[in-house]
Parts: C-alpha cells; sequence; structure tokens
C-alpha cells in the first residue's frame, strides 16, 4: 500500500506492506537509524518516536496505521533547539553509557518537557519508565532531565 | 576525590550517541550484504545422524562443518566448542549450520524446513544432573570442568578444636547480561578470500581475530572492528568469537557480506549466561565465638562446553574470602558440566556468586551470636601485609575501615539497625567485598603482553592506538584524559577510534577490570614517552608494554602467590521495606562507597558504581532466569525477564575514597565489575533483617520470600 506521512514536519510517501512494523520502514527505508531496535515487542522504549503527539514504540506499529499520520524521531529532535538542549545536558551529566537506549530516552523526555517542563523527580521516573537502560541504573539519567528543565527555565522556558 | 583528574568532564561521545548518529552494527549500510541465520539444534543432547536441506532457490546458501577450512572449533581458553556441531549434540540450540540470503523470510523459510535424524540421550540439566553424569558423562570422565582447592593455614584441625561450627549453604541463579543492543556482526571476505573482515559489537577484538584465525586456517588474514557497542557486561567477551567462526566460514565460502544480527528472542535464548552457583561454608569458632576457620566449596554450572568456567571459577575461589582474613581455610570450587547453553562472562566473573555466600554466611554468623553484622565484620578485614588464599600478600595499603566508617555514617546504619530490630517489615544489610584487577596471576605478562601506542600526526594530534573499547564504562572519557593530562592538552582533542586490529597493537581484552589499572597505565607511560621526545610538526608513534609490577609472584601451576596486583575495594549498604501481604521487598535506600584507587573522572566511576548497584539488585530480586527440563530457558523475552525500571530503586548514594595505587594512571585502579559484588547481597541481608528469617538464595523473589515465611 502507499502510506503519507509526515515524517520530522516533512511529506513522505512510501510503498509498503500494511503490517510493516514503522520501526523497520523508519530504518531500512528511509534510513533513519537513531531509532533502535532492543526487544521488537514493545517493552524497552529502544524504538521510541513520537506519532501525533504521543511517545510511541515504532515496533509496535503497522504501517497501515501511519497513514496520514505525524511522526517525529531523534533525526527531527537532534534539530529542534530543545533536543539540543536535552542531548547536551545528556552528555554532560553522563546519561548516556552505552547509548543504545539514548535516542529513545531523549525522545521520552522531549515528550515530558514540552508538557511538563518543571518535572518532579517522580514525574521524571513516571516519564521514563517504559525506556529501559542497562547502564546506568536511572540516576544520571533524571540529572540530565533535571539539568535540561533548569536550563529551559533560565532561557524564559520558551524553548519547550 | 580530591585529585584534579577526577573532576568531570562530559561524555566526549555523549551527543552522537544522545543524537542517534553513532553507528552500531545494526545501523551499517547493508544492501550488498546477505541475511544470516544459525539452524540451531532441536533436541537437547545426543547425535545427529543425517541432515535434510530442501532444495535451495537461488541465491541462497547453507554452511556446515565441512565448509571450514582451518579447525571447526571456537578457540576460547580450550577448543572444545565446535564451530558448526558435526554430530554431537550438548545443548538445546547448538549451532549445526548457517543458512544465508537476500530475503530475511526466505531464510526463514528454509530454516523452517531444514529437518535432521537423531539419537537422544538423557540431559543432564541441573548441577546435580551435572554432578551425576546423568545420561553419562559429557566432559571427561566426571563432567568436571576444573577442581581446585586452596589451603590456609590448618583447617582440619581448626574444626577438630572448635567450640562451635555454623554453616549454610548459599545459591545464585543464572543472569541475563541483558545488554540494550542485541549480538551482531557484519563479516565479509576480501582479495579473493584471503582476508575476512569482521565488524561486530564485541569487547574483545583481539580474541575475535584468534578465533576467526583458527577456524579460517593459515594463509587467510584477519582484520577485527568494533562498532559502537550497545552494551555488554561481558556478554561481549565469548559470544561474539561463537558466532564469527561460522559466519567468517560462511562468508568465505559464499563470497558476499553476511548480516548476522541477533533478534532479542534469540539473544536471550541461546548466548551466555552468569553461571549458577552453590556454595556451602561452615565456620569453626572458638569459646568466644571467634572465627578460627573456613571450609568454603562453591559449585559453578558451567553448561555444555567449558567456554570460560575454568578462570570464572578462578576468580571465584580467589575472591571467596572476600574483604577478610580468616586463619585457616580449605576452598574447594568445581565447574561442573550441564546441558545448558554454555555460561559465560558477566561482570563480576564468578565474584558475585562468590562474594554473596560469603557474605550471607556473616549474617548467619553475625545472627547465631547475636552480633552487629558490622563490629562482627571489622574484627576480619584485611590489611596491608596479610597474607591471601592463593599464599600471596595483601600488597596495598588497604583502607576498607575508613570505607565502611563512611558508608555507615552516611546511610546512617548503626542506628537503622538497631531501631528495625523493633521494627517489623523494614531492614538494613552490608555487603563488604573487594575484586583483584586485571588478569590472574602472571596472566598480564605470561599471556596478555599488552601494548599501547600513541601516534602524534604531522598537525601535531595525538591519538590512543589500542584494543580496548568502549561499551558504556567510559574509557573513551578516562584514557584521554589520562593521556591529556600527561601531555597537557585538552581530552577532547585526543583520537580515540573504536578498535581496529589492522591499526592498533593488542592491548588485551576489555575484561577483568583491567581498563583503566593495566591499560591506562600503559597510555599514561606512553603519554610521559611523547611528551619527553616531542617534537612539534613530525609524525611520532610512542609504544609502552605491560610488565608486572616488581616483587610479584605468581605459579601458575599450584595457584599460588599474588593473584592480583591490586584489589579494589567497597562497601555496599541496602534498605528495604517488605509489604507483608505480598511479600514484595521495597527499597528504600542503596549506597555505595569505594576504593577505586583515585577516580580519573567521578561521573563515570559513579556512573559505573549506580548501574552496578542496579544490576546486582535485579540480581537478587527479580531477575529470574530458569531452565526446563530440556535446558532451555524458560524467559524468552523482556516481558519474562525483568530488570530494572526508572521506578524499581532509589537513587544509589555513590561515593569513593582515594588510596592512590603507585602502578595505576594517576593513582587509579580496577572498578567496572566489583559494583555487581555485593549489592544483592546488602539486599538479601536487609530482607533477612526485616523478616527475621534466613534468605540464603538469589534471585530472593516475593514467591520465594512467602516460602520462606510459610
Amino acid at each position: 500500500m502507499t502510506v503519507a506521512f509526515t515524517l520530522n514536519n516533512v511529506s513522505r510517501t512510501v510503498e509498503t506492506e500494511p503490517v510493516a512494523r514503522l520501526l523497520d520502514v523508519l530504518r531500512e527505508d528511509l534510513g533513519h537509524t537513531g531509532t533502535k531496535e532492543g526487544c521488537g515487542e514493545g517493552e524497552c522504549g529502544a524504538c521510541s518516536i513520537i506519532m501525533n503527539g504521543e511517545l510511541t514504540n515504532s515496533c509496535l506499529i503497522p504501517m497501515a496505521q501511519v497513514d496520514g499520520a505525524e511522526i517525529m524521531t531523534i533525526e527531527g529532535l537532534r534539530e529542534s533547539e530543545a533536543g539540543k538542549l536535552i542531548i547536551e545536558c545528556f552528555a554532560e551529566t553522563h546519561a548516556v553509557q552505552c547509548g543504545f537506549c539514548t535516542p529513545g530516552m531523549v525522545t521520552a523526555v522531549w515528550t515530558l518537557l514540552r508538557a511538563n517542563p518543571e518535572p518532579t523527580e517522580a514525574e521524571i521516573r513516571h516519564a521514563i519508565s517504559g525506556n529501559i537502560c542497562r547502564c546506568t541504573g536511572y540516576d544520571m539519567i533524571i540529572d540530565g532531565v533535571q539539568l535540561a528543565s533548569r536550563r529551559g527555565a533560565e532561557r524564559g522556558g520558551g524553548i519547550w | 576525590m580530591s585529585a584534579e583528574i577526577t573532576k568531570s568532564i562530559p561524555r566526549p561521545e555523549g551527543k552522537e550517541k544522545a543524537g542517534g548518529t553513532a553507528t552500531y552494527i545494526a545501523d551499517y549500510p547493508h544492501e550488498q550484504a546477505l541475511t544470516a541465520r544459525f539452524y540451531r539444534a532441536p533436541f537437547t543432547r545426543g547425535r545427529m545422524s543425517s541432515v535434510h536441506i530442501p532444495e535451495l532457490p537461488e541465491g541462497y546458501h547453507v554452511v556446515d562443518y565441512r565448509d571450514v577450512p582451518g579447525e571447526n572449533h571456537v578457540a576460547l581458553i580450550k577448543t572444545d566448542w565446535p564451530a558448526f556441531a558435526e554430530t554431537e549434540i550438548r545443548y538445546r540450540g547448538q549451532i549445526i549450520l548457517l543458512v544465508a540470503g537476500p530475503d530475511p523470510n526466505e531464510v526463514d523459510r528454509i530454516l523452517g524446513e531444514i529437518t535432521i535424524d537423531y539419537e537422544e540421550a538423557e540431559p543432564a540439566v541441573t548441577l546435580d544432573d551435572g554432578l551425576a553424569c546423568t545420561g553419562g558423562p559429557m566432559h571427561g570422565e566426571d563432567n568436571i570442568y576444573a577442581d581446585f582447592t586452596l589451603r590456609k593455614g590448618d583447617a582440619e584441625a581448626a574444626f577438630e578444636r572448635a567450640q562451635r561450627i555454623v554453616e549454610g549453604e548459599y545459591t545464585t541463579g543464572f543472569q541475563e547480561q541483558l545488554y540494550m543492543e542485541p549480538q551482531g556482526l557484519l563479516v565479509w571476505s576480501e582479495n579473493e578470500g584471503s582476508k575476512i573482515v569482521v565488524h561486530g559489537s564485541l569487547q574483545c577484538p583481539y580474541y575475535v581475530k584468534h578465533a576467526v584465525e583458527d577456524a579460517m586456517g593459515p594463509g587467510i588474514e584477519v582484520q577485527v572492528v568494533q562498532a559502537t557497542t550497545g552494551g555488554a557486561f561481558g556478554g561481549k567477551e565469548d559470544y561474539p568469537e561463537i558466532m564469527a567462526a561460522p559466519a567468517a566460514v560462511a562468508a568465505w565460502k559464499i563470497g558476499r557480506p553476511l548480516r548476522l544480527i541477533f533478534d532479542r528472542a534469540e539473544d536471550m535464548a541461546w548466548t551466555s549466561k552468569r553461571h549458577p552457583s552453590r556454595t556451602k561454608i561452615r565456620t569453626a569458632h572458638d569459646a568466644e565465638g571467634h572465627i578460627i576457620g573456613m571450609d568454603y566449596r562453591i559449585l559453578l554450572d558451567g553448561g555444555a562446553y567449558e567456554s570460560y568456567s575454568v578462570i570464572v571459577l578462578q576468580r571465584a575461589i580467589f575472591t571467596s574470602n572476600g574483604a577478610y582474613n580468616f586463619p585457616n581455610v580449605v576452598v574447594r570450587g568445581r565447574a561442573v558440566a550441564t546441558s545448558t547453553v554454555p555460561s559465560g562472562a558477566f561482570r563480576g566473573f564468578g565474584a558475585p556468586q562468590a562474594i554473596y555466600a560469603m557474605e550471607m554466611h556473616m549474617e548467619r554468623v553475625a545472627r547465631e551470636y547475636g552480633h552487629s553484622p558490622l563490629e562482627l565484620r571489622r574484627g576480619y578485614f584485611l590489611k596491608q601485609g596479610d597474607p591471601t588464599i592463593t599464599g600471596g600478600r595483601i600488597r596495598e595499603g588497604v583502607i576498607i575501615q575508613e570505607l565502611v566508617t563512611k558508608a555507615a555514617e552516611l546511610s546512617d546504619f548503626e542506628a537503622k539497625r538497631s531501631r528495625y530490630a523493633g521494627e517489623k517489615w523494614k531492614g538494613i544489610g552490608l555487603a563488604l567485598f573487594n575484586h583483584g584487577c586485571g588478569f590472574t596471576g602472571d596472566g598480564e605478562q605470561r599471556i596478555i603482553k599488552a601494548k599501547v601506542k600513541l601516534r602524534k600526526d604531522a598537525a601535531d594530534r595525538v591519538e590512543i592506538l589500542s584494543a580496548n573499547m568502549d561499551m558504556g564504562q567510559g574509557p573513551k572519557t578516562t584514557l584521554r584524559k589520562v593521556a591529556a593530562a600527561v601531555l597537557g592538552i585538552a581530552p577532547q582533542e585526543i583520537g580515540y577510534r573504536n578498535p581496529d586490529t589492522d591499526r592498533v597493537p593488542d592491548s588485551g581484552p576489555t575484561v577483568a577490570s583491567r581498563t583503566m589499572m593495566i591499560v591506562g597505565y600503559l597510555v599514561q607511560e606512553a603519554a610521559k614517552k611523547l611528551k619527553a621526545q616531542w617534537r612539534a610538526g613530525e609524525e611520532q608513534v610512542v609504544e609502552s608494554n605491560y610488565t608486572m609490577p616488581p616483587g610479584m609472584e605468581w605459579d601458575q601451576q599450584n595457584l599460588t602467590g599474588d593473584a592480583y596486583a591490586a584489589y579494589g575495594w567497597g562497601v555496599n549498604i541496602v534498605e528495604v521495606e517488605v509489604d507483608p501481604v505480598t511479600m514484595e521487598p521495597a527499597v528504600t535506600g542503596a549506597w555505595g562507597v569505594y576504593d577505586v584507587g583515585v577516580a580519573i573522572d567521578e561521573l563515570v566511576v559513579n556512573g559505573q558504581i549506580q548501574g552496578g548497584m542496579s544490576q546486582a539488585l535485579g540480581f537478587g530480586s527479580f531477575e529470574k532466569l530458569e531452565v526446563d527440563s530440556a535446558g532451555v530457558f524458560r524467559q524468552r523475552s523482556m516481558a519474562d525477564y525483568m530488570v530494572a525500571t526508572s521506578l524499581d530503586f532509589p537513587r544509589t548514594v555513590a561515593t569513593t575514597v582515594d588510596n592512590p595505587y603507585d602502578y595505576g594512571p594517576f593513582g587509579a585502579k580496577g572498578m567496572g565489575e566489583m559494583v555487581h559484588n555485593g549489592g544483592h547481597a546488602a539486599y538479601c541481608a536487609a530482607v533477612e533483617q526485616a523478616v527475621g528469617r534466613s534468605c540464603p538464595h538469589v534471585p530472593l523473589t516475593p514467591e520465594r520470600l512467602l516460602e520462606i515465611m510459610r
């Protein structure tokens, strides 16, 4: 089938099977390899993208559902001021170790801070609870989110 | 944390990882590559007589042991594990064939239509089955990969004069590394088959190179390049070799690049896990209750091939006495063959099992005598000059007293311990441990012979040439800082690419808590040389080579002498509250205080402490991995096998106390593994106080705790 959608604010059309996974189309057909496959069953969050404003596991989304959707991936987020700030804060606080979960984690944090620019630690923990990190124990990821939140506020909050 | 070098810098590779531009193996372009998958044994144990392959469409290939140009084995420590099974099958899932072709769905169809004729034998699934040689021995005459005994003083005499003996049995289960990035390789042949190139997610480029060289035979050159690696924790120490040997043979025979990327189910089902253990400890006590002797016996479940079981067992027995100097000790360790996936490397490498038993036994002794667990331990701490279990000496100054005091202060341990004695369902527990840095004994000198080079180009840009890699644990930050601090340039200016065996010397594997202490020291030495010889505008290369610290002695035949040149030391404290209805313990506090020599980067070190605590607490509580009667893991997905989410554990209060080591860079020692040595023991100690019962098994799931409470 032909699927038309916007990817990082650009209109795209792909020819694909209706049951093809969005994750595979992003990675294999469109070369967007920033989104990772960790488990392929919606448990780990490494494949997190934003679909119509919602944090979504792209491994669970058949392309039939993508027609007309707005999709944002790390390739788009990293170009935004908000994305750049989160990425910079993650590097600074060592929220990144092996890095495999990190694009998905950045995506989850971007979604959180847009909705709630000054989250509590409990709200941060809840927002990233669908994204598994095996390296950090999450402490420094939380530090990274808090740093991004503070710097965002210092810039007047409009960044989100 | 006083040293200037300890002050943290942003992770140099942090932005490319966070922004999704770092290239992991599955991200490599692969238009030209065929998809490769293994056909695996559909039964647990026995012999194959014939294999039936369906008619292959054009462009599809099947490769087996007859295609191996060199030796049909995977060269690990031994060579007992075949690259492709020939007739004997020792575990369900053993690699028999490799199927490759352009369409993954077609490859799967072919895999589904392959059948084999075989005769099944009775598997030996459990440790007891292995010991009993159920179905006949599969390894040697007794299924024992190794059987070592260490003696210090006269344990028999101590037990004869003992006034009382305290004994216990302690067990630990399988544990899955669950690195977030599954295993993967891209393999091709070049120059009309005279060269094999392997790119992959791997810890030890030279180990993979040696394994592929053995499988390919003489005359075929091998290059191994590490792709950005999404976590490993030991799981990418041995397993990439298991994949690379057959994959290299297949790529060479087919003449096309092969892409061999596991999905999570394949990775969880068939890659190596932490060795399960069962340890019996007896301590002999005098009339005052002092420990005057110990008998420590540990069994490790090695699985179906030897792999690293012998050295995991050595690490376990050398670490068995933990932070203590007991007189009159006998330690016996055995690694047993069973019909499961061969057990392998996992952060700690036998030490988390050995320390668990030792620390849970200390808790038992404290309970039996009504002592404070902290005060009881203080009576036995190792100090500089003390004899080790292998007849060597502790060479460094030991600051375990300071670590314990600091951890107790930070956590308010003594006050909480007293208070919770009167508050049911609350508990606080501790665990102490050390971890030898680097390879055992003279292994660094005799086997590894590490080399590091620094290259400076004509524009005066410096690059580290080392085979050691960053799997998340931080050498791209810390090794750069070491070189930069010596040379007086910014760490970000130092080049450090993912290792490529065509470019870098063999500085050894990225394992055994050796990267900072051993390789970092070589980087420091090379940087000093380069600084002394610096000629601006000229290309220069300097090299440094490992030598044993003076005075260190080791007899590999008898396993006597200084097992390790230096140790990292740590104290973990864990606080819990148990739900009296569901028996679910909630961790309410976690502390880790460490002697890492000098931290080369505070956040790198604290990140290891916190991440290690999270894995150890998971190992202690909900990381349950069991085998069924066919030796197959029951937990098959991330929905079945739980690891910590952001909601499971609180922050770990992490800190270090400086204790510079003369032969480490800027005083640093190793630390990446020991952060997994004690969290699970401290957790169980806390639960024991909360419920007032002995809890000598991990994982200590709520179901198991309910059984204990019944």
